[in-house]
């Protein structure tokens, strides 16, 4: 973990929990002087007490003691209890609601060693140090990291889970995004620049305006000027305002394009390197993240980020610029009407802010009322076969009913809400213009008043066609709060994507085997997914190039995850894993698994014709290969019974096919591949008996000449095995062949083909 | 060891190891309870589970028992069915894909994160429930229940 991760790692604990952020420093110091100076482990903290009040406890563990620490009323200092790891007899534990309840026991009709409370938020470092002490009952060593950093990453894992929060200060997030414009700077100028060029000339035409009546149309109505004299000026002042909507549409078109276009090519090298770096992350990331939500970043979060970029920065700070520069203006005209219009303007914004919150409430409300619409659709459309065959059809109909009104009513309420508002702050705009009329009315209707000066007309021409430009900004800027937080949101979960790091990852001068012979060898093998719960712990064997190895045993033994070492998805935990006696690690990973095969329970084939899914692995392979495989698939005649053949499109939206069907395109995607290490994980387990036959049979073809690691329930499908390793509680129970593991009287193997021959024969 | 309860021929006790032992004809195993009905129901259908989650024994009514494994069954009850009490909602804060709670709890101050689809349901015994991203319940009183400030923060999570 690095420095910064770590420092944000506490960051997000300190401002999640009220709970210490690590072990007081001079508890620890007591518990490590009370342990010879041995070093503190692993600790946890149990967060309620036997009355279920908050309390603060301290579980803590050492190489070979373990301490409890918690504060006794009246008490000044922790009491401390410690006990020998020896004594430990098991550990025990109760699930409640919200209590957990760990009971670290002694010896028999002994009292427990320790009754530790917690709620579940501490579950995560709780079991992590159960089950150290559970392992090392059972003689196995458990390798830890930092005991500060175990603790804190533990308590906020659900929160890390749940957010993706890259750094908590919104700034960066948007300063990081900006830096995607750097490659286009040529693009941004002209964009801002038009961007600035609209602001100003904006204010132009009024101006111009208020000198037109003042110097043109004024003088010669008063009979100051005659028509001759002015008409110079005034042409000129209206060729000037044409002139300025001229350019202020040419800057328009400028702005827009450009803009438009940057924002499409910001949102583009994002989706890119996004994706690029999806494929570079360990098969770990994808188990943690739901599917819809990488989706979700890759394309509705690109596309918030381009808007934001495109026009939401442009309109804000333009804003801010207009709003300055109409201030400016005013104020330059006549200090005196500017302050009677610029005053109200930050209550307005205030006023929209405070808008913007209210309405956020009543979304919120709304979008719970909704989820609840949208729940009963998703219940009861893929379950219609139910709902029918029970006739709940009214019942259902109810309940929508019910919900769909309840919704409705929310969003009447936010009509309500902002239809009222809005016409509010309109009125108050008019409030402005009707103050500034009051105030400029004696002003222009006498020579002098105590309100000021005497007010020229143009100017107060001017003014009025100033106040029709004030709504605007003054809107954006009361929502600027809502687009920064949209366009940051978005941004978060995209950057934490970008900055997760592929848990595998090649050295800097791998290794190409070309080809690979298929020997394997697991070295004292260890792995774990989290951290602390050993999936596989110290597995060794060998395997000849071209053998045929069943795995079998019970589910959630660590089958499948032999194969994901086998197949280089995760790095070991301890131990090596050897391919024709070089260590993986040193193996070019891409060039590797260019030949290493995969035949899933669950076969998954992509949209596209049939013919594009057998050549996944091969785009390059001839209509003859492509054929030869399917055929020794057993899929090739089906395939000619479809309409279009081998050009039927498949996959979702394409043409259904069976499981038994898809699972044979499969075997013919691996078989044209022609790995020299090949894993078939349960690729039977789903199927019929006939089915399973014709895939057997494809199998049978697909297994020749190559090293084949196949995992199976049904032992029947195990037949042609050399060998079999029975895989049991993360170790290698058993290993022989058929005939030596069923001579074994107590064996699981033998248990397990009994159990079969049974249902077999019951059958 | 109390005589055995001559309805059900059950016995619950906390032994001395802390534990919760179930017996009947002699024969005592640890077990830990599982509420069938954690809000429906909560004393009624009580199953009492081995180390291998095999089903010891399935206790219907707590009347079924003799009085010291009733005891010792209500008192494991009170473990099963914690939740965390609010009686005060101090803040609200939406975050990057969490909501922020920050909550004045029967046990104490306590500060909580959810999922942003994550709505509060109704808790069957009244009020509401709401999880947080580590499972943790929360139980929020009626809203008549609350002081103004905190009733007018969970307005939008009640009906």
């Amino acid at each position: 973990m690095t420095a910064t991760a770590r420092t944000s790692d506490l960051e997000l604990f300190e401002s999640s929990t009220d709970q210490p952020s690590r072990l007081p420093p001079p508890l620890r110091l007591r518990i490590e002087n009370d342990w010879g100076g041995l070093p503190i482990q692993l600790y946890a903290l149990a967060d309620l007490d036997g009355a279920l009040e908050f309390a603060e406890t301290w579980v803590v563990l050492g190489p070979r003691h373990v301490a409890v620490a918690w504060q006794a009323e009246g008490d000044p200092e922790p009491v401390i209890t410690h006990f020998e790891r020896s004594e430990i007899s098991g550990i025990s534990s109760e699930e409640g609601l919200s209590c957990r309840t760990l009971r670290i026991l002694g010896g028999d009709e002994a009292p427990p060693l320790a009754v530790l409370r917690f709620t579940r938020r501490q579950r995560r470092s709780m079991e992590a140090l159960a089950f150290v002490l559970e392992q090392a009952q059972e003689g196995h060593d458990v390798s830890l990291n930092d005991p500060d950093e175990s603790y804190v990453s533990n308590v906020i894992r659900p929160i890390r889970d749940a957010q993706a929060l890259v750094v908590r200060h919104q700034l960066a997030v948007v300063w990081r995004l900006l830096s995607y414009l750097e490659p286009y700077k040529r693009a941004v100028v002209l964009g801002m620049g038009s961007a600035a060029a609209i602001t100003v000339l904006a204010l132009v035409p009024p101006f111009l305006t208020g000198y037109l009546v003042d110097h043109a149309i004024g003088p010669v109505q008063a009979g100051d000027a005659d028509t001759s004299q002015v008409s110079r000026i005034a042409w000129l002042a209206v060729a000037g305002i044409a002139l300025t909507y001229v350019l202020r549409q040419i800057a328009v078109w400028v702005r827009l394009r450009w803009m438009a276009m940057l924002g499409e090519f910001v949102a583009r090298d994002l989706r890119t390197h996004l994706y690029e770096h999806l494929h570079k992350l360990s098969l770990s990331f994808y188990s943690r993240k739901k599917t819809g939500s990488l989706i979700t970043r890759v394309s509705s979060d690109t596309d918030r980020l381009w808007e934001f970029l495109a026009f939401g920065v442009v309109e804000v700070s333009l804003s801010l610029v207009m709003l300055v520069g109409l201030g400016s203006v005013l104020l330059y005209l006549d200090w005196r009407l500017g302050l009677v219009m610029t005053l109200p303007v930050p209550f307005l914004c205030w006023a929209i802010h405070l808008h913007g919150q209210r309405m956020q409430t009543l979304f919120l409300r709304a979008w719970r009322k909704w989820s609840r619409v949208t729940d009963v659709l998703s219940d009861t459309i893929p379950g219609m076969r139910v709902v029918k065959a029970f006739h709940q059809e009214d019942r259902e109909k109810e309940r929508f009913g019910f919900r769909n009104y309840d919704a409705v009513t929310e969003f009447n309420r936010i009509h309500a809400s902002w239809t009222t508002f809005w016409p509010f702050l309109i009125f108050g705009v008019q409030l402005t213009i009707v103050s500034v009329w009051c105030f400029a009315l004696p002003r222009l209707l006498s020579d002098a008043s105590v309100l000021g000066p005497p007010l020229t007309l143009g100017v107060f021409v001017s003014f009025l066609l100033y106040m029709t430009m004030l709504v605007q900004p003054i809107e954006i800027i009361g929502q600027m709060a809502r687009i920064m937080n949209r366009a940051t949101s978005s941004a978060h979960r995209v950057f934490e994507v970008l900055d997760t790091e592929p848990e595998v990852v090649d050295r800097p001068d791998p290794v190409k085997l070309d080809p690979v012979r298929g020997q394997v060898e697991f070295k004292d093998v260890s792995f774990s997914y989290d951290g602390v719960r050993q999936v596989l712990k110290g597995i060794s064997f060998e395997v000849e190039a071209g053998e045929l190895i069943g795995l079998l045993g019970p589910s959630g033994g660590g089958k499948t995850t032999l194969a994901n070492l086998l197949a280089r998805f995760y790095d070991v935990s301890a131990g090596a894993v050897l391919i024709d006696g070089r260590d993986i690690r040193e193996l070019d990973s891409g060039d590797y698994r260019l030949q290493v095969g995969m035949v899933l329970q669950d076969p998954y084939l992509f949209h596209g014709t049939i013919v594009e899914n057998v050549r996944y692995g091969m785009p390059d392979a001839s209509l003859d290969d492509v054929v030869q495989a399917t055929r020794m698939a057993n899929a090739h005649d089906f395939v000619c019974d479809l309409t279009h053949g081998y050009d039927t499109i498949i996959g979702e939206r394409g043409h259904t096919l069976s499981g038994g069907e898809r699972q044979r395109i499969s075997i013919a995607r691996a078989i044209l591949k022609d790995p020299r290490i090949l894993i078939l994980d349960e690729a039977t387990s789903s199927v019929d008996t006939e089915t399973e036959r014709e895939i057997q049979q494809a199998m049978d073809h697909l297994v020749a000449g190559r090293t084949v690691f196949a995992i199976a329930h049904r032992l029947s499908t195990l037949h042609r095995a050399d060998r079999l390793f029975v895989i049991d509680n993360g170790k290698l129970a058993e290993s022989g062949t058929h005939a030596e593991l069923l001579e074994r009287p107590d064996g699981v193997y033998r248990r397990l083909y009994r159990l079969q021959q049974e249902v077999h024969d019951a059958a | 060891m109390q005589p055995e309860n001559e309805k059900t021929g059950l016995q619950v006790e906390r032994r001395v190891d802390g534990r919760l032992w179930a017996s009947r004809d002699g024969e005592a195993v640890p077990v830990r309870l599982v509420r069938c009905f954690p809000w429906s129901s909560p004393a009624r259908m009580l199953s009492l589970r081995d180390h291998e989650d095999e089903e010891v024994a399935l206790v219907s009514e707590l009347s079924d028992l003799d009085d010291a494994s009733r005891e010792a069954l209500a008192e494991a009850l009170v473990e099963a069915g914690f939740v965390l009490d609010v009686v005060e909602v101090l803040e609200i804060e939406e975050d990057v894909e969490i909501r922020r709670w920050k909550v004045r709890t029967r046990q104490g101050l306590r500060s909580f994160q959810t999922a942003l689809d994550t709505w509060p349901r109704e808790a069957p015994t009244g009020g509401l429930l709401i999880e947080d991203v580590a499972g943790d319940l929360f139980r929020i009183p009626p809203p008549d229940e609350l002081d103004p400030k905190s009733q007018k923060k969970v307005w939008p999570f009640i009906d």
